[in-house]
């Protein structure tokens, strides 16, 4: 192999592992703050249960909840929590998936205090310690 | 090769703007500055001292200024290699960079010991084991980084790049053919990283929080 090949090699073989490696970082980085994100949602969901009176871990129960806006949450965005005791699994029901997508239904519901139609929307609310 | 060096300067130039507005950024910019005073020490060390020693010394090994100046040398060539193992330590798992000063100051002081026996072949294995040495150190950081749940940004990118490109040098490049008779295949290879590491710093710079964004405080 010539001297010229030789360079060329190894400025393809620098470039190669240079993209390659950028690449994989920047997509590790994009995982680890999606990551990041889900820890912080779902922190915010049990913060705003307790705040219910509701312990899900405690319960045995997982509550499907809706998080409005959908997707990311800025940061310092509030976080509305509706949990709908019609929606709660029940035995026999469809619904395999604790945290269930409620796609489609209503999403706006409101934590406690905030409307008189907390009490009527959250009854787990009332008889948990 | 002083394009390189240009390219360096500039490289350093954006670093430390970044540096100024994250914080995070400094040891990047701190490398790349020991790394491009390095380069600009040994490139009149090399042209008016040592290739003259070299005509008047012949096969013969240096002696008196000569020589100290050849340690020198020497001592500003490793500085690449503990460089990379000491920002790995700092940026991967936020230890002090001391340990790693100390130990290349303990490879130089073998360098010197060990003249005349560590010259030419012996001295280019003695490189080698320098090289190997920091990478692994690097390499270790690193791995410990990995398994840790701490964010991930583009200082840590720019060190994994500096990794895999010297990698590239020791398994393919440079080192390989003869770090004495090839060094021009390692130009090649860090000239692609720092047109990297110039696109990255831009990236930085670009995302960096300007000082007029910032909140009031």
């Amino acid at each position: 192999m010539a001297s010229t090949d030789i360079e060329l090699s190894i400025a393809a073989l620098t470039a190669f592992v240079s993209v390659t490696i950028t690449l994989l970082t920047l997509l590790h980085a994009e995982v680890r703050a999606q990551g990041r994100k889900r820890e912080e949602r779902d922190r915010m969901i049990l913060d705003a249960l307790t705040r219910l009176g509701i312990d899900p871990r405690k319960e045995g129960t997982l509550y499907p909840v809706e998080v409005h806006p959908r997707g990311e949450l800025p940061a310092g965005a509030p976080v509305r929590i509706a949990v709908d005791s019609e929606l709660l699994p029940s035995e026999g029901s469809a619904r395999s998936d604790p945290w269930g997508n409620l796609d489609g239904e209503d999403t706006s519901g409101m934590l406690p205090g905030e409307d008189e139609r907390d009490e009527e929307a959250h009854p787990r609310a009332k008889t948990s310690p | 090769m002083s394009w390189l060096l240009a390219l360096s300067t500039i490289v350093t130039i954006l670093a430390w703007m970044v540096a100024r507005r994250r914080p995070d950024h400094r040891p990047i910019a701190l490398f790349l500055t020991v790394a491009l005073a390095a380069d600009l020490a040994r490139w009149p060390l090399r042209l008016f001292v040592l290739l003259p020693a070299h005509d008047r010394f012949g096969s013969a090994s240096f002696s008196g200024w000569w020589r100290v100046a050849g340690h020198l040398e020497s001592a500003l060539f490793l500085t690449w290699s503990a460089g990379i193992a000491a920002v790995a330590q700092v940026v991967f798992v936020r230890r002090r960079f001391w340990p790693v000063v100390a130990a290349w100051a303990i490879f130089v002081a073998l360098l010197a010991i060990g003249y005349p026996t560590i010259r030419g072949a012996v001295l280019a294995r003695f490189y080698l084991g320098a090289e190997l040495v920091a990478l692994a150190v690097a390499i270790g950081a690193l791995v410990q980084w990995f398994w840790t749940e701490e964010p991930s940004g583009i200082q840590h990118t720019i060190v994994m790049l500096l990794i895999g490109v010297d990698l590239v040098v020791v398994i393919a490049g440079a080192w390989r053919h003869g770090i004495f008779a090839s060094w021009n295949l390692a130009q090649i290879s860090y000239s692609v990283l720092y047109f990297l590491l110039l696109a990255l710093n831009g990236l930085a710079l670009w995302l960096a929080p300007t000082s007029s964004s910032r909140s009031p405080r």
